[in-house]
């Protein structure tokens, strides 16, 4: 195998790595949302983050876990939405294109570092 | 038979062997949708190989219309996935083709543009078509680095068949 | 064709960057911490800054801070304390000296409106002690105390030491105390040499630095509620916010509200505003400013005139009746957050 590489796979092979960095330090360093944006049946509601909840639609079930959400079921064939899990990070979403469904994290408008009073 | 003829013949019969792994790979269970390896790709870059640029975009063309007809995901979201795909992998194919020199660039180059390709290719047609959201960028890295995986996987097995059809052929055009 | 070395070099630099990458993103992270102090919450928020450094910043601050408490608290056994109970004592350490002249100095810098040299009457107020109980004053005692006008100009410095002229004097250095903090903290993270750091001393934020592509930005507690946002404010590296508020520490007695803050010119704990809020652009004791400049404000009845004496621009005061007076140049900065028809905001 290795002796087929030649000068000019190294330089693919960088290119690739560092597209492959740059996505991935985007990926890593995206701060953690506190808002839950549901997009179904031509409706938007928005859940905070910040506590135990979980949340019967029509055809799924969501459950938000203290800085995290997830499908929990849906009625879909391939059970992809299910599959993936958690998430925290902002503009992370979960979609389920049989349900026509999406859910983001985004961060609240009105978040600060801190209080003054 | 012409020469013209023999070439279409293998054309056709590299198709149908792209069909049946394609429709084979559909089947296999992913953890994220659309992520698969590809093994579909072997055939493509092995008829860059054996021929040219243009008769890989026919096996690839041809793939992924009658692949889709036999899985009934013609016109579906899938086949247009697939379709953007194979449009931008051979884009890239055909630039890499007239821009890089077999000398320097080998078959795992060539591999990795067209996963490369492949990858960017689906991302628009999801972000333009599908998912109107540029949370979708956000899963590019994980696509990234399992299309690099397969890239290298691919080309090494395409090397295999690639050294076996030489010494069978005895044609040393066909592969360096 | 390439030997296998270079083959491995190649992924052996790969590795070390993806290292480089993982230890930029654990750095990037924020940091935060909150302490009660006193009775007071002191919170830092770090940005980029090594964990190790960050700690040894915090505990210096707080060591100074318990430290200047031991000789300033105004009721618990501390030098201050014994000042103020005996006629003859005196004040001779130049640390506190130096203090003291600083407090004076903003108390001229206020005409008055702030004065530390009203403990007296705090006191009689009932509000030296850690619970607040409701007390009605002995207001011919409070009579007495405003009369003598109580000022810091009654310390005589003799043979380096200072000695009360008016024996009413007592000094309460607490309206000065947390801006003083922010600015020892800045000074730690000067001499350390840390860059983005929020710091909130009981309701005083200081902001040094910033977090990357932004600004630290503060929330405005509403004064009628404490917990809704009135507004929220985007603080440039090295500014500092401060308020006065009458939702503190307070009694309430016949419906009236009486807050801790009490009025230097009548020695009355009622104002016609529930609270001041004055926002200090970058400049020297940014901290101390932000503690005492919102105070003329909250007493102040006309708001346009203490504009003027104070040569101060950036604040907005809140009355009793939900409207809200504030300087053209304070509304440039401010993002409301209130709900919709709660306050009528109005300029001065």
């Amino acid at each position: 195998m290795f002796k087929v590489f030649k000068v000019g796979d190294f330089l693919i092979l960088a290119i690739f790595s560092v597209i492959l960095f740059i996505s991935l330090s985007i990926y890593l360093n995206l701060p953690s949302g506190d808002i839950l944006k549901i997009d179904y049946q031509n409706q938007t509601i928005k859940y905070s983050l910040n506590q135990n909840k979980k949340i019967d639609l029509e055809n799924l079930s969501i459950e938000i876990n203290m800085g995290k959400a997830r499908i929990r079921h849906s009625n879909c064939k391939n059970q992809y939405c299910v599959m993936q899990g958690w998430i925290s990070h902002i503009n992370q979403s979960i979609i389920c294109v049989p349900n026509l469904f999406k859910m983001t994290i985004s961060q609240n408008m009105d978040a600060h570092d801190s209080t003054n009073y | 038979m012409t020469a013209q003829t023999t070439d279409i013949h293998i054309i056709a019969k590299l198709s149908a062997i792209a069909i049946v792994l394609h429709t084979a790979e559909f089947f296999l269970p992913s953890p994220i949708f659309g992520l698969k390896p590809g093994i579909a790709n072997i055939v493509v870059l092995f008829t860059y190989y054996y021929f040219n640029v243009r008769s890989a975009a026919y096996v690839s063309l041809i793939r992924v219309f009658i692949s889709s007809l036999i899985l009934g995901t013609f016109l579906t979201p899938t086949f247009f996935l697939s379709f953007s795909g194979a449009i931008f992998s051979l884009g890239c194919l055909a630039i890499a083709s007239y821009c890089l020199k077999s000398k320097y660039f080998s078959i795992y180059s060539f591999s990795m543009i067209m996963s490369l390709g492949h990858i960017v290719g689906q991302f628009v047609c999801v972000r333009l078509f599908i998912i109107q959201d540029n949370g979708v960028f956000f899963l590019l890295p994980i696509f990234i680095i399992f299309a690099f995986i397969f890239a290298v996987i691919n080309a090494y097995i395409v090397d295999k068949i690639l050294r076996v059809a030489k010494s069978h052929i005895k044609n040393d055009k066909i592969y360096p | 064709m390439l030997p296998r070395q270079l083959f491995k070099a190649f992924f052996n630099l790969l590795f070390i960057c993806l290292l480089l990458l993982n230890s930029s993103c654990t750095k990037s992270n924020f940091y935060e911490k909150k302490f009660l102090i006193y009775g007071t919450i002191l919170e830092f928020k770090f940005f980029q800054t090594p964990k190790k450094i960050a700690d040894e910043a915090m505990s210096n601050v707080i060591a100074q801070l318990n430290e200047l408490n031991s000789i300033f608290h105004p009721w618990q056994d501390s030098l201050i304390e014994e000042f103020n109970n005996n006629p003859n004592a005196t004040i001779c350490d130049e640390q506190q000296i130096q203090m003291i002249k600083k407090a004076f100095h903003y108390e001229k810098l206020t005409h008055g409106y702030f004065n530390p040299a009203i403990g007296a009457l705090i006191k009689e107020w009932g509000f030296h002690a850690d619970e607040i109980t409701k007390k009605t004053p002995d207001y011919s005692l409070i009579e007495k105390i405003v009369n003598s006008r109580p000022s810091l100009n009654q310390l005589n410095l003799k043979k380096g030491c200072f000695e009360k002229i008016n024996h009413y004097l007592q000094i309460d250095l607490g309206g000065i105390i947390k801006g003083h903090a922010l600015d020892l903290a800045k000074a730690e993270y000067q001499k350390l040499n840390i860059k983005n750091v929020l710091t909130n001393f009981g309701g005083n934020i200081y902001a040094h630095g910033n977090p990357k592509n932004r600004f630290w930005e503060v929330a405005i507690q509403d004064p009628f509620d404490q917990t809704k946002i009135l507004a929220k404010l985007k603080l440039p590296p090295g500014s500092a916010i401060g308020t006065s508020g009458n939702y503190e520490k307070y009694f309430i007695n016949e419906g009236i509200r009486y807050s801790h803050l009490i009025n230097p010119k009548n020695g009355n704990a009622f104002s016609n505003h529930s609270s001041a809020t004055v926002f200090i652009s970058p400049q020297d004791e940014v901290g101390l400013k932000s503690d005492v400049f919102s105070k003329p404000f909250y007493f102040s009845d006309d708001l346009k005139k203490t504009q003027l004496d104070m040569n101060f621009d950036y604040f907005f005061v809140t009355d009793l009746n939900h409207n809200i007076y504030i300087t053209k140049s304070m509304l440039e900065k401010i993002e409301w957050l209130f709900e919709e028809g709660k306050y009528f905001v109005q300029g001065i």
